[in-house]
């Protein structure tokens, strides 16, 4: 136990008893994270990976594979942030629910709401297309998507 | 292998000399080879019992492994974590392109990342060059196609369904005819 803790004890005889227990651990522990740790660790940064723009599946020619290829990479890369984007929204949602149950219908809807939405956004893009989706095929959705609307009215509040 | 821990096994009996000689003669084996087996005063038992090899075995394999291979990774692991330490999310400075491992946060998937595996950039510009490649091939492929088509269609040109003819067995036959012919006449009858 350090100096400072022994000025202050605890009056609870249960409750220093537990807290001593809990240093019997806890102490070296955060001692050695402090006087070893923390002062031979070394400083330097890491980045997140920013990848430029390319043009996308309808700018590029009929046979031109490598920017087909370019565009498909980045139709993934997309794919895989909005996936991502929708999976923080989720346990959001779920995180309030927990939390606030059993009043979440009422106190975490506007999170839901938030949730659906960007999932209908997410599933006009890339549902239905399969594991193996790529950006041709989720560009030809679209086209027929909007034929169909052109046709039928829109089918969501978000492509209106 | 088997020798260290031999050593070590008489190692262990040596510094406790005073408890072996009941052990040992109780399991009537010995694991010294500094002492007599037999104790001059006892019975002289053979006690069946179970094999022990496959446990000094594995005391063996536990020992070589964990020389080999925990000790000294467990000891890069414990290094790198204490004194090296996670790398700090930083945005990326203006003007400065990031190194392929600077996108890694530890510094072993770092080293990983810097020493062992390809750029990620040069890997992906490397498959587009292979990629360009293979259909200006395929480009190359189709187009003769179409012409040897065309020329099967109109047979107009000397290639592909053109075999030129080697004249010299024709020049001999034809030499041979003219000697025979200077022989024996153009109105010979048999």
């Amino acid at each position: 136990m350090t100096k400072d803790e022994k000025c202050d004890k605890d009056p609870n005889v249960f409750r220093a008893f537990m807290s001593a227990l809990y240093n019997t651990i806890d102490a070296p522990v955060t001692a050695f994270r402090e006087k070893v740790v923390v002062p031979n660790q070394k400083q330097y940064p890491w980045y997140h990976q920013k990848f430029r723009r390319v043009p996308t599946i309808d700018q590029c020619y009929e046979d031109d594979v490598v920017c087909d290829f370019e565009a498909n990479s980045q139709f993934k890369r997309d794919r895989a942030v909005d996936s991502e984007i929708l999976g923080i929204l989720r346990s959001r949602y779920e995180d309030c629910m927990l939390y606030e149950n059993p009043d979440h219908a009422k106190k975490c809807k506007p999170l839901w709401d938030v949730y659906k939405e960007s999932e209908e956004a997410w599933f006009i893009k890339y549902g239905d297309l399969g594991a193996y989706a790529d950006a041709r095929k989720a560009y030809m959705k679209q086209k027929h998507r909007m034929v169909w609307e052109k046709r039928h009215g829109p089918l969501s509040d978000l492509t209106r | 292998m088997v020798s260290w821990s031999g050593l070590g096994r008489s190692f262990g009996i040596n510094l406790l000399k005073n408890h072996t000689k009941t052990l040992n003669s109780v399991q009537n084996v010995t694991f010294t080879t500094s002492k007599t087996l037999l104790d001059a005063h006892g019975h002289k038992t053979f006690v069946i019992q179970p094999s022990r090899w496959q446990w000094h075995k594995f005391k063996d394999m536990f020992h070589f492994y964990a020389m080999l291979g925990l000790i000294p990774v467990g000891a890069i692991i414990f290094y790198s974590n204490v004194f090296i330490g996670p790398a700090t999310l930083t945005p990326i400075p203006e003007g400065y392109e990031p190194k392929h491992w600077e996108y890694y946060r530890h510094p072993i998937t770092r080293f990983i990342a810097r020493y062992l595996h390809q750029s990620p950039q040069q890997d992906y510009e490397k498959f587009m060059h292979f990629l360009d490649e293979e259909k200006q091939k395929q480009k190359l492929r189709q187009l003769e196609k179409q012409i040897v088509k065309k020329m099967g269609e109109r047979q107009d040109y000397q290639a592909y369904y053109y075999k030129p003819m080697i004249n010299k067995y024709l020049r001999i036959n034809k030499k041979t005819g003219e000697e025979m012919m200077d022989r024996i006449g153009d109105d010979y009858k048999d």
